[in-house]
């Protein structure tokens, strides 16, 4: 687990990272509150802190509070390390945001068991954000966090004026599926489906079940025509890779998928852009199946 | 004795490199320690003199006994309500201390 040090002091740095490296722990070192800060924006940002109190600019609990007002959910486990002592400087640092309060000079021994409660309660929370987030079954997202996502896309989009689809797939037939060879096999046909959804998608594309076989898959930067490819591979994917099940018998499913691009004079929300692209599946549907129809 | 041999062999979990790597990085960081803490109790700098001596304090957490850790914290925070010549009085002794411990930690990392 990383742990981001933000302390002046360069000695006090290579010795708090030279005993977390013997812990165990990846430190990552900042000299104040402004390079903490922005090591926080990185993607894979650290969320073990440790923090000395008195620094020069931004203190460790104006660190503390600047963290606490982000609007973005991370959690971040904050221990605050100074040379004030007594109760007044502990409710001090905690009103700030600190979870845990360590005055210097400090038994490295303490600092060790301190920073190992912190990282249980770090790997609590993600573990809790997974569950909250993920499709227990299929692991992509689940609604309420690909609902999260497709407010944060569109946001996005609208500030950097750059263009955003959005596509609703739906698997044929499915119930046919569960019928015939069973639930136990049509929850392998959905793993199947998310496999090769992830397996044909891009890095940054994003996937969530957004009903029982219905899947909503977030393209950003993507006009309408890229994502017709898009979606082209994941339909002709799908349906020339068929789902193996336990008695190595061969389920073929296929896919109809409706596409909308995100249009800022027509969209005056999420709903009426979603609604488009479920129109358009509601086409697929009627049309045939196993296809790819574009919303007006 | 103005170090503590006993927390550097904890913080250091007794390995010879990294105590010499400390202790290089700590007697190269303590001159511009010094001047910083001297400058600005020279201009009359209050605040810039607590930090000085903060930075110096922060530092010695690493290496110093208690009772120095503890001097040099009392320096930190009778900065700020300056009794310039009592202040200085205390300064120049923890200085002399100071040296011990350069003393007293180039040996330790046989430096």
């Amino acid at each position: 687990m990383d742990v981001l040090i933000v302390d002046d002091d360069a000695v006090t740095r290579l010795a708090l990272s030279a005993a977390l490296e013997e812990w165990g722990f990846v430190p990552i070192l900042a000299e104040n509150g402004e390079q903490a800060l922005k090591k926080l924006e990185m993607d894979n940002a650290p969320h073990l802190l440790i923090f000395d109190w008195s620094m020069p600019g931004m203190s460790g609990p104006e660190l503390c509070k600047t963290i606490r007002k982000r609007e973005d959910g991370q959690f971040f486990y904050i221990l605050m390390l100074t040379g004030k002592e007594g109760n007044e400087a502990i409710i001090e640092a905690m009103e700030a945001g600190a979870d845990d309060f360590l005055s210097k000079p400090f038994d490295h021994r303490v600092l060790k068991v301190r920073i190992a409660a912190g990282s249980r309660i770090v790997r609590l929370e993600q573990t809790l954000n997974q569950l909250a987030s993920r499709d227990a079954l299929t692991q992509c997202w689940n609604r309420r966090m690909i609902d999260e996502l497709f407010t944060n896309s569109i946001a996005e989009s609208t500030r950097k004026r750059s263009a955003f689809s959005l596509m609703v797939l739906d698997i044929d037939h499915f119930k046919v599926v569960n019928d015939t060879y069973g639930h136990a096999a049509g929850d392998l046909a959905l793993r199947h489906v998310v496999s090769i959804l992830n397996t044909n998608l891009r890095e940054y594309d994003q996937v969530g079940r957004y009903g029982g076989e219905e899947f909503v898959i977030l393209l950003p930067a993507t006009d309408e025509n890229e994502a017709w490819g898009v979606a082209e591979r994941v339909r002709s994917a799908i349906q020339f890779q068929p789902t193996v099940i336990n008695d190595g018998a061969k389920i073929d499913l296929t896919v109809s998928i409706g596409i909308a691009q995100f249009d800022r004079s027509r969209d005056i929300n999420k709903n009426t852009f979603f609604e488009r692209a479920d129109k358009a599946l509601y086409t697929a549907k009627q049309s045939g199946r196993n296809r790819i129809i574009c919303a007006d | 004795m103005i170090l503590d041999p006993q927390r550097v062999q904890d913080i250091t979990r007794n390995k010879t490199a990294l105590i010499k790597t400390l202790a290089q990085l700590f007697l190269s960081e303590l001159p511009d320690m010094i001047d910083s803490i001297e400058l600005s109790f020279s201009q009359g700098d209050k605040k810039a003199l607590s930090n000085a001596v903060h930075r110096l304090k922060s530092a010695l957490g690493n290496f110093a006994s208690s009772s120095y850790y503890q001097e040099v914290g009392a320096l930190e925070a009778r900065a700020l309500d300056l009794d310039a010549t009592q202040w200085q009085t205390d300064w120049l002794t923890a200085k002399d201390k100071l040296d011990m411990l350069i003393i007293e930690l180039k040996q330790m990392a046989g430096l």
